[in-house]
Formats: structure tokens, C-alpha cells, sequence
């Protein structure tokens, strides 16, 4: 975990079938913290997104590995931290398509950090101690 | 929880989707869709009104079959999405790709 001090952290196994317990916490945690109901669904999702990849493709839904998400609420920003020992994603290679070209290509995937970059204000990956750490920025207006 | 029905309204093929639309429930829509293909149905309609949720998993699904839908001259659209699903619908701008619709079409 890095410096920041997170008001609330949630941790739970690599299954797909985890990412409904993963959302109800972080948007139950941001209403309480009275995050507007916009930017709540909008934060929710960009966190399912990131543990969608962190379980499907870091993790392989290796239930015996972890994902940790960490939320800290201030008055003008939700921080965001998504914490896991899998495979390492380079978020620097990751190159945008546009809808067209996933169409052509049937794909089903590409859109989840497509999504991430259009809601948060500010996404980085780093690794450190051995663990890979994407931490979000959102900056909000609280009720 | 993903819940899918479907039923036929006119030559209308609607498959009906209630709870939340993700990487654990998408395989089922996929499922669905193939079904009414399989079933040569030409007009599909996916009715969100009951969906509380979707992530790009759910998207996915839809825009993985549009190619074939265009090849079979399959009309598609999706019906009476909620705020939160309309979000999340245009900020990836798949409202230029899918029609979004109230109401089944009169003929």
C-alpha cells in the first residue's frame, strides 16, 4: 500500500463472480462519503473495469490470488488504488482503437480502459514491492 | 445476477435483460444472441429497461455480433435504457452504432 492514507479498503479473491461485491463496496463507500450519484456510478465502473482486467488477465481467476481496493474521499477528489501480485499490465503500450475497428474485429474486449481514461482525470500503473498498483484520480463535487 | 427472457412482439425477437450486465453474467447474453441467430430471427431488440448495470464486458457483447448483424441484414437496437446505462453507452460513442429506442418500431 503506498503513503496515502485510505479511509476504506476491501479484499477478495480472483473470480469473476466477486466484482458484484467489489462494486457495492466502493459505491456504497462513496455515498456514505456523499460522492454525487453521477460520479458514483461513473467511479464504480471504472474500478470494476481495472479489477476485471486485474482478475482476467493478471490473475487468470486464480482464486488463490487477491485484488485490494483501496478508496480515499477528500472534498474534491476520490483516490482510487487497485492492488494485485499478478501479471503485470504496461499500461504505456496501451494502444486505442476506435469502434469501427472493434467492430470489424468482433471484438469483445479493448473498451474497459477506453472507459477508465474517459472517467478518471488521472490513472497511473506502477509496481512497487512487487505488486502492481493502479491508482485513479477523479475529481468531484460532493452534495 | 443476470436474468434473460425472451419473447416475441410482431416479427420482433426481445430478449430482456433484469440485473447487472458484467464480466461474470456477459456469456449469457452472448449466449442468448446466438440463440435467436440460430433461430434466424431479423429483427432484434435488446430490452434494458431492467438493467441496473453494464460494463464494457456487456458492450462487448453487442459490438462483437454487429458485423454479422450488418452481413445478415439482422436489424438491431436497444430499448429504453436507463440514465446510467445511457452514460456509460455514450461515453464510448455506441449510440452512433446502435439505434436507441423507446418503443418497439410500427411497421
Amino acid at each position: 500500500m503506498s503513503n496515502l492514507d485510505y479511509n476504506m479498503s476491501f479484499s477478495t479473491f480472483c473470480a469473476k463472480s466477486n466484482l458484484k461485491l467489489i462494486r457495492d463496496f466502493v459505491s456504497s463507500n462513496l455515498r456514505q462519503n456523499h460522492v454525487q450519484d453521477k460520479d458514483c456510478h461513473m467511479i464504480t465502473l471504472a474500478v470494476d473495469e481495472i479489477c476485471t482486467n486485474s482478475i482476467i488477465h493478471g490473475n487468470r481467476e486464480n482464486i488463490k490470488n487477491c485484488v485490494d481496493v483501496m478508496i480515499k474521499v477528500n472534498p474534491v477528489e476520490v483516490i482510487i488504488e487497485i492492488v494485485d501480485k499478478g501479471i503485470s499490465f504496461d499500461y504505456t503500450k496501451f494502444k486505442e482503437k476506435s469502434l469501427d475497428q472493434l467492430v470489424k474485429e468482433k471484438s469483445k474486449g479493448s473498451m474497459g480502459i477506453m472507459l477508465v481514461k474517459r472517467i478518471m482525470d488521472k490513472i497511473e500503473y506502477v509496481n512497487e514491492s512487487n505488486k502492481n498498483v493502479c491508482r485513479m484520480v477523479k475529481t468531484i463535487s460532493v452534495m | 445476477m443476470l436474468e434473460i427472457s425472451t419473447s416475441q412482439e410482431r416479427n420482433y425477437y426481445i430478449i430482456s435483460l433484469e440485473g447487472e450486465l458484467d464480466a461474470s453474467t456477459s456469456l449469457k447474453l452472448d449466449t442468448a444472441i446466438q440463440d435467436a441467430l440460430q433461430q434466424n430471427a431479423t429483427k432484434l431488440v435488446i430490452n434494458l429497461e431492467k438493467l441496473q448495470y453494464v460494463s464494457s464486458s456487456g458492450l462487448g457483447v453487442f459490438i462483437s455480433y454487429l458485423s454479422d448483424f450488418e452481413a445478415k441484414g439482422v436489424y438491431f437496437s436497444l430499448l429504453n435504457a436507463k440514465d446510467n446505462i445511457l452514460n456509460t453507452l455514450t461515453i464510448l460513442g455506441l449510440e452512433k452504432l446502435v439505434p436507441l429506442i423507446y418503443q418497439i418500431p410500427d411497421e
